[in-house]
């Protein structure tokens, strides 16, 4: 278990409301293969932060690695809309091209 | 390598393509004020493998082009990144900076949090800490500077930029390649746009927010760096939280150049972070 993660977490129990901090602890259980911590964080930290596409597109990630893989096309699909909401058509493209992969 | 110009917002930016992809994620370099993608040449090849690499001329260095009236503000260098990397496909990534380019860095850092995966700041420009005596002095003669001879404003520059080296021979042949774009009466117009837009307020400005960073960040300086000092690597140390300092002996500020074995080491650390 790395500091990183237990730092984050510490953050997260001391600070519930800082959601970047939601988001730097869902990367950590990322790179630790914690994918369903990731996924709460990720999901928590969306339904506070007006995220510009890759905060869904990690939680697609994390649900993907559960096998949840109607719940990550629905966040590719939200990722999509915010990235061209925020004018990121590239980010929008590559989710597109992993919506399809996943459609396979 | 693989170079090639790219459209972003109606300019062109040059941008270097290295590495053989991977399940890393993708790394990418910015430069500082005034050279160019040149200066992680020797840095390149010694990244660890398995990720994609990205090195950036910002607007009006190297290849890319003049800026001709185009903001040259960090936030402006850090949007047009931004949009290059929405063309590149790169979502999340790996942003090393080095001079400005960390100014560049440590805004994207704060204000798109989610696009950086990891912070690499090597001799960055931080606070109110920059630019030098000399270039503010430089600065609060501008209206002058544009109607001095332009090989007298790049013999300048090239003497104060060979300050950043402990060998002067070395640093020549790179501070010659750096003031190019920057020679003749277009280059000096040029030169003057970058100097009238390096604003200390920006980096100032994000000093707050520093300490919400949530990327893990590595930050490396020369210990002889005659623009920055190592008291603004110390400071950007303790404002952001579980980063790693590396102060490099015998070196001054082009440290990608002098050292670029340890730059590559700190992205081999700080990938693994």
């Amino acid at each position: 278990m790395s500091s990183r993660l237990e730092s984050f977490r510490a953050m997260v129990a001391q600070h519930p409301d800082n959601v970047l901090a939601r988001f730097g602890l869902a990367n950590e259980a990322l790179k630790e293969g914690l994918h369903a911590e990731a996924a709460e964080q990720l999901r928590a930290y969306l339904a506070a932060y007006d995220d510009e596409g890759n905060g869904f597109g990690r939680l697609a990630l994390a649900l993907e690695k559960l096998g949840r893989v109607d719940e990550a096309k629905d966040a590719l699909h939200a990722g999509i809309a915010a990235a061209r909401r925020f004018g990121h058509p590239g980010m929008a493209a590559e989710f597109e091209a992993r919506l399809e992969e996943l459609e396979e | 390598m693989r170079g090639e110009f790219v459209d972003v917002g109606g300019v062109r930016l040059y941008y270097y393509a290295a590495g053989n992809g991977g399940a890393g994620e993708p790394i990418v370099f910015l430069h500082g004020f005034p050279t160019s993608s040149h200066i992680w040449r020797d840095v390149v090849p010694l990244v660890p493998e398995g990720h994609r690499v990205v090195v950036v001329d910002l607007l009006g260095y190297g290849r890319s082009d003049r800026p001709e009236g185009r903001e040259l503000s960090i936030k402006a260098h850090a949007e047009r990144v931004l949009a290059l990397l929405d063309i590149l496909r790169i979502s999340y990534a790996t942003i090393i900076g080095h001079d400005l380019g960390g100014g560049i860095a440590q805004y994207l850092a704060v204000r798109h949090p989610t696009r950086v995966a990891r912070l690499g700041l090597v001799s960055s420009v931080a606070f109110d800490s920059w630019p030098t005596r000399e270039v503010r002095l430089v600065k609060a003669t501008l209206p002058l500077t544009r109607y001095l001879p332009a090989m007298w404003v790049a013999s300048v520059l090239r003497s104060d930029l060979l300050r950043g080296y402990s060998d002067v021979q070395r640093g020549g042949h790179s501070v010659d390649m750096y003031i190019l774009p920057f020679e003749g009466a277009e280059g000096r117009d040029t030169l003057v746009e970058h100097l009238a837009a390096l604003d200390p307020d920006e980096t100032e400005a994000l000093a707050p927010r520093l300490k919400d960073i949530v990327a893990p960040t590595a930050i490396v300086t020369g210990a002889h760096d005659p623009f920055l000092g190592i008291g603004v690597a110390e400071r950007l140390h303790s404002s952001i939280k579980d980063s790693t300092l590396e102060v490099i002996s015998d070196v001054r500020h082009f440290v990608p150049e002098v050292a670029p074995q340890r730059v590559a080491d700190m992205i081999a650390d700080l990938v693994a972070r």
